[in-house]
């Protein structure tokens, strides 16, 4: 307790970091920004902090100091405010001198909605009301699902038998496709094949100016299943690579008993090992502390602390860096206090508690925002929203 | 008048004695577990025996009841006949792939297949239940993304197990025959995975017809009164539809009613924000019974607070319009003052301005 008074006071380090951009191809103009360490003044909200050694530092100047690109995955249990906070983090990156790139990977898209602009399709589309560059990106499941067929080649049975020669066979074997099963039953494809191609673009000369890609990723039990899904499809690739030599074998016994000696053994497609690759790619951003950090996104009551506690354990454990949880929806202190404001602050006073006291929780910077008494539509009140939250 | 609107309860599951399937699901962060858990509660007070099932990967089952709940059937403490389990479809991955040469072409044929495993450790789970006789089932779902993948896997695996089964009685014998001849005659012995399947197949086929028939499965939208859970909940009743699930009950959650303890202006704001999308709710789903519930101060955990909140989801919610006590009317009186002298202040600020 005495370390923390004393480091409470220590002063405030004020840096000034002055980023000149020069874009030549699309002719931007030349431009300043001046990032101050002072907190922003005129808040229309003050929120009483528990973690004063939060206070003392600048957050969003670690964030945005760095020019190289950097990754941020929003993520936190459903009905948060991952995207609200992930679309004005991405307003404010966009607002300091950052190109940014913020992407929904949430099947229940709601970028669209953060920014009162429809922009679904699944192909970037610019912000608009932004000052600096700011591209959009709903991932659409049905797009991406026939984009990775197409990479991941033909996998119906009819036509590996083919390739092996027991083309005789193959009318018997009717419309058994492994393509319809492949389509219904692979919960995170979507997700996967965001990620993949949100990676793809940042390989395009085009996009090599984004310096800021932001996530806005699935609830909880999405995101776990994301973090596992690489190895789960090498695991599966793999399968399938096997199953493709027990064929090669069968046909092979096959025609030697009608004395074809001749068998032609195709080589495994190339886009297995592109798919492969790419899962690879994706698990090494996710586990780069260098370029890639995961923030928790959250609410104070007791049920969502404790998925969030969940959470960190499995990030961890993943090796997926993390450094920051937002509280979101948080009262903010009033003179005119009705009973049931006071009630409920007094819970959610005692629930930041907990925060303090959790193992998985307490090392994290909190940051706390407060609950608004309107929706966070459209680009200005993601500023506001912004300046609130990342200080 | 009155009665040409549906009921404003759940009391109509309660009633539909041949339910055995119940859903309940909507955006995530809505109160769905908090609503199964004590729709399930309610459930046990009229049927012989209740399971509440969690298949979210981010379970809060047991943050909901206070006690830790597994993968097998747990008697929930303080009842007789509601049990709880949380199971996670991905967690059980039996490792097929024991033998080498052709024994196991079939079963890696299956396996081969991204979220098979998924879909079988499902459908297992799906056979589990139903030998276990509960009177009803409960499930809490995942956020509805998660939930339209999961309630397509009957049909699925349905047509998959056909097909896999047809290849099988076409080729197995082919096969059988040329393992002879070569002299491995024991090699083709009983394929572990595709009996598993048989097994499997005419429990998914009951079960699939089960979730289509309406007396027997229903599924319970929960949102709130804002923008995005509108959205989704047409966007689940919609794929529902298409899936031939019924829904027909809606419970919309964290209302904020003109009660005599809400009186900031925040949530006042918000009250009107909210009575908004309240009246697009009624007027799209004049058909469906809607629940309406109050957002309380305190969170609602443990048993003794989900059976409280429970008398709201069988009686419509009326706030309280008068109170005489005389610490209450003090209370009000000093924050009247209070409301009333920042707006004088404010009233001067604009003069001056």
């Amino acid at each position: 307790m005495a370390a923390l008074l004393l480091l409470n006071r220590v002063s405030r380090s004020t840096s000034s970091i002055s980023l000149h951009r020069v874009a030549g191809t699309l002719g931007f103009n030349s431009f300043n920004a001046q990032i101050h360490g002072d907190r922003i003044s005129g808040t229309l909200f003050r929120v009483r902090s528990l973690a004063t050694l939060a206070e003392g530092a600048s957050h969003f100047n670690e964030m945005v100091s760095v020019n190289q690109r950097k990754y941020y995955l929003l993520g936190g249990k459903g009905g948060v405010g991952k995207t609200s906070c992930a679309a004005s983090l991405a307003v404010k990156f966009a607002s300091h001198g950052h190109p940014t790139i913020v992407v929904s990977t949430d099947p229940a898209h709601s970028l669209s909605d953060s920014f009162s602009q429809d922009l679904s399709g699944g192909v970037l589309k610019p912000v608009q009301g932004v000052d600096s560059p700011l591209l959009a990106l709903e991932i659409t499941p049905e797009i991406m699902k026939d984009e990775i067929k197409r990479q991941t080649g033909d996998k119906s049975v009819k036509n590996m038998m083919d390739s092996m020669g027991l083309g005789m066979f193959a009318g018997e074997l009717g419309d058994l496709n492994l393509e319809d099963m492949l389509n219904a039953a692979s919960p995170g494809i979507d997700e996967i094949a965001a990620i993949s191609k949100v990676l793809q673009f940042m390989e395009a000369p085009e996009y090599s100016r984004f310096t800021r890609i932001v996530f806005d990723t699935a609830p909880t039990g999405h995101t776990l299943r994301l973090l596992s899904l690489p190895d789960f499809y090498d695991s599966s690739i793999s399968k399938i690579t096997k199953l493709k030599k027990k064929i090669t074998a069968a046909a092979s016994a096959f025609k030697l008993v009608f004395g074809k000696k001749e068998i032609q053994q195709k080589e495994l497609p190339n886009e297995l090992d592109q798919l492969k690759e790419r899962m690879e790619k994706v698990r090494n951003v996710f586990r780069d502390v260098d370029t890639t950090e995961f923030v928790i996104v959250t609410i104070p009551t007791v049920m969502a602390i404790n998925e969030s506690s969940r959470l960190h354990a499995s990030l961890r454990k993943e090796n997926v860096p993390v450094h920051r949880l937002i509280v979101n929806q948080l009262l903010p202190q009033s003179e005119s206090d009705c009973k049931f404001c006071s009630i409920r602050r007094k819970e959610q006073t005692r629930v930041l508690g907990l925060i303090q006291n959790d193992t998985e929780l307490s090392g994290l910077k909190l940051i706390q925002s407060p609950l608004l008494d309107a929706e966070i539509r459209g680009v200005p009140a993601l500023k506001f929203m912004g300046d609130l939250i990342w200080k | 008048m009155a009665a040409d609107l549906p009921e404003a309860t759940v009391q109509n599951i309660l009633d539909q004695e041949s339910l055995k399937w119940v859903f309940v699901g909507g955006k995530g962060g809505v109160g769905k577990t908090t609503c199964s858990s004590i729709l399930a509660i309610c459930l046990a007070s009229v049927r012989s025996s209740v399971l509440i099932i969690s298949t979210d990967p981010a379970h809060n089952l047991s943050d909901a009841f206070q006690q830790r709940f597994t993968k097998s059937p747990t008697l929930v403490q303080g009842f007789s006949n509601l049990f709880a389990m949380e199971v996670d479809p991905t967690v059980e991955t039996d490792d097929m792939a024991g033998t080498d040469g052709m024994d196991g072409l079939f079963s890696d044929l299956a396996n081969a297949i991204p979220g098979i495993d998924e879909a079988m450790s499902f459908a297992e789970m799906l056979k589990l239940v139903q030998t276990m006789d509960y009177a009803t089932i409960v499930f809490d779902t995942a956020p509805t993304g998660h939930t339209l993948r999961l309630l397509q896997f009957p049909a699925t695996l349905e047509k998959g197990l056909s097909k896999l089964m047809s290849l099988k009685s076409r080729f197995g014998g082919l096969m059988t025959q040329m393992s002879r001849m070569f002299g491995m005659e024991d090699e083709f012995g009983e394929d572990a995975l595709l009996g598993r399947l048989e097994g499997l197949k005419d429990v998914i086929e009951q079960v699939n017809r089960q979730f289509k028939d309406p007396d027997m499965t229903t599924f319970v939208c929960v949102c709130i009164p804002e923008f995005l859970s509108l959205y989704e909940t047409e966007r689940l009743v919609q794929e529902l539809a298409k899936f031939e699930i019924d829904t027909h009950n809606i419970i919309i959650n964290q209302v904020l009613y003109d009660d005599e303890d809400v009186e900031s202006k925040l949530l006042r704001a918000r009250m009107r924000m909210q009575q908004k999308y309240l009246d697009q709710f009624y007027m799209l789903y004049d058909d469906f019974n809607i629940t309406k519930l109050p957002l309380l101060p305190e969170e609602v955990t443990g048993v003794e607070a989900l059976k409280a909140f429970s008398h709201k989801f069988l009686t419509p919610y009326h706030p309280t319009t008068s109170r005489s006590n005389v610490e209450e009317l003090e209370r009000k009186v000093h924050t009247l003052r209070l409301q009333l002298k920042t707006a004088e202040e404010e009233l001067e600020r604009v003069k001056s301005g």
